[in-house]
């Protein structure tokens, strides 16, 4: 008797069949999100060189969540300034019209010295330049804080200028793009994902510990 | 039981559509999430406060996949009842998480429901789930309609 003419072969064949395109569907995919370790310029990276943990974190610095995440990030650093260092990836969203912006103007400060000075100072201040109605109006802001930091202003605005500078915070928008990075802010911590301040307080806390204890 | 009338081959043929509705909108809403970090669709389900954290990230990967799973049980035609069931089940859950969400006042930008990419206000989401509720109901009601694997498993010899 040919195998697919009983019943039982069948029911048997039927559910191989589903639970094959449902493998294929559902868990192919998972297979096409490989770990990385994400790169960046060294006034992106804060915290030792050889640090036992590195937290890559994908930001935008319009983004509530990633203005409420950033002193939780600070805050483990806190608790091992020697073993765990941060490095910030931008994802600046295409509908935060000042994001792009901001992000190009951190560039400009990194080159000059005060990436993490100027990143705190675009956080703290959020609610006042993310709301302005455009990018023209957010302007004298950004260039605002650069100065108050000590830069100088009109090597600020010649660097913002430069297309080489968007050319960096475009890298790194491809690069989370090819990697599915689709929500802020995102953490990658020892090639592991987590996703938001929770997980991050949570979860990302236990594995970067348990990268400490390796 | 209902028993299904044989002699209505119209309404087979609409049960059959509404299966496969249903089964196309659960396989593209799964699919769809599986082609993301289930890192970020645990980040959806967590602001809807209904889970404990340490089941957020083992609910974000199996819920694609049930999904996908019984997306194409009801596309295929494969144990209708229970598939459609499963359906009526999951949307039952999704419009009783939204609704709670709404009574506690939670406010929710995106409920998540189709992964990244596509974002549908709750409102909405509610709408068509309410939609897809009824369209599962009436599929579960005449399961033997042009049920494609389940018409082959019964031509077999017992």
């Amino acid at each position: 008797m040919p195998l697919m003419k009983t019943r039982a072969n069948r029911s048997l064949a039927a559910a191989l069949l589903v639970l094959a395109v449902t493998a294929a569907l559902a868990g192919g995919p998972r297979l096409l999100t490989p770990s990385w370790e994400p790169k960046a310029p060294d006034y992106r990276r804060h915290g030792p060189a050889g640090a036992m943990a590195v937290i890559a974190a994908f930001s935008d610095f319009q983004c509530p969540s990633c203005a409420a995440a950033a002193p939780h990030l600070k805050s483990i650093q806190a608790l091992y300034p020697d073993k765990v260092a941060v490095v910030f990836k931008h994802r600046a969203w295409d509908f935060h019209q000042h994001s792009r912006q901001a992000a190009i103007f951190s560039e400009c400060a990194g080159k000059a010295g005060k990436f993490w000075e100027y990143h705190d100072k675009l956080f703290d201040t959020q609610s006042t330049w993310a709301v302005l109605p455009s990018s023209a109006a957010s302007l004298p802001l950004l260039t605002g804080y650069a100065k108050e930091l000590g830069l100088d202003p009109k090597a600020i605005e010649a660097c913002a200028a430069d297309p080489a500078t968007d050319a960096l915070v475009a890298a790194d928008l491809k690069e989370a793009d090819e990697k599915w990075v689709n929500s802020t802010p995102t953490f990658l911590i020892g090639g592991k994902r987590f996703v938001g301040t929770n997980q991050l307080r949570t979860t990302g806390l236990n594995r970067v510990e348990d990268l400490l204890k390796k | 039981m209902t028993a299904p009338s044989a002699s209505d081959p119209r309404r087979d043929a609409a049960a059959a559509a509404a299966r496969t509705i249903v089964g196309l909108i659960l396989l593209a809403s799964g699919v769809h999430k599986s082609f993301a970090a289930p890192e970020e669709f645990a980040a959806v389900i967590e602001k809807y406060y209904l889970l404990p954290t340490s089941y957020l990230l083992p609910t974000a990967k199996i819920m694609p996949a049930l999904e996908v799973l019984i997306g194409t049980a009801l596309v295929l035609g494969w144990r209708v009842r229970l598939s459609a069931t499963a359906a009526m089940t999951f949307f039952g859950i999704f419009l009783t998480a939204l609704a709670s969400t709404k009574a506690r006042g939670i406010p929710l930008e995106d409920c998540g429901c189709f992964g990244k990419g596509i974002h549908l206000k709750p409102e909405w989401t509610m709408a068509l789930d309410t939609v897809l509720l009824g369209l599962s109901y009436f599929s579960r009601s005449r399961s033997g309609a042009h049920a494609w694997l389940d018409a082959w498993i019964e031509r077999g010899k017992s």
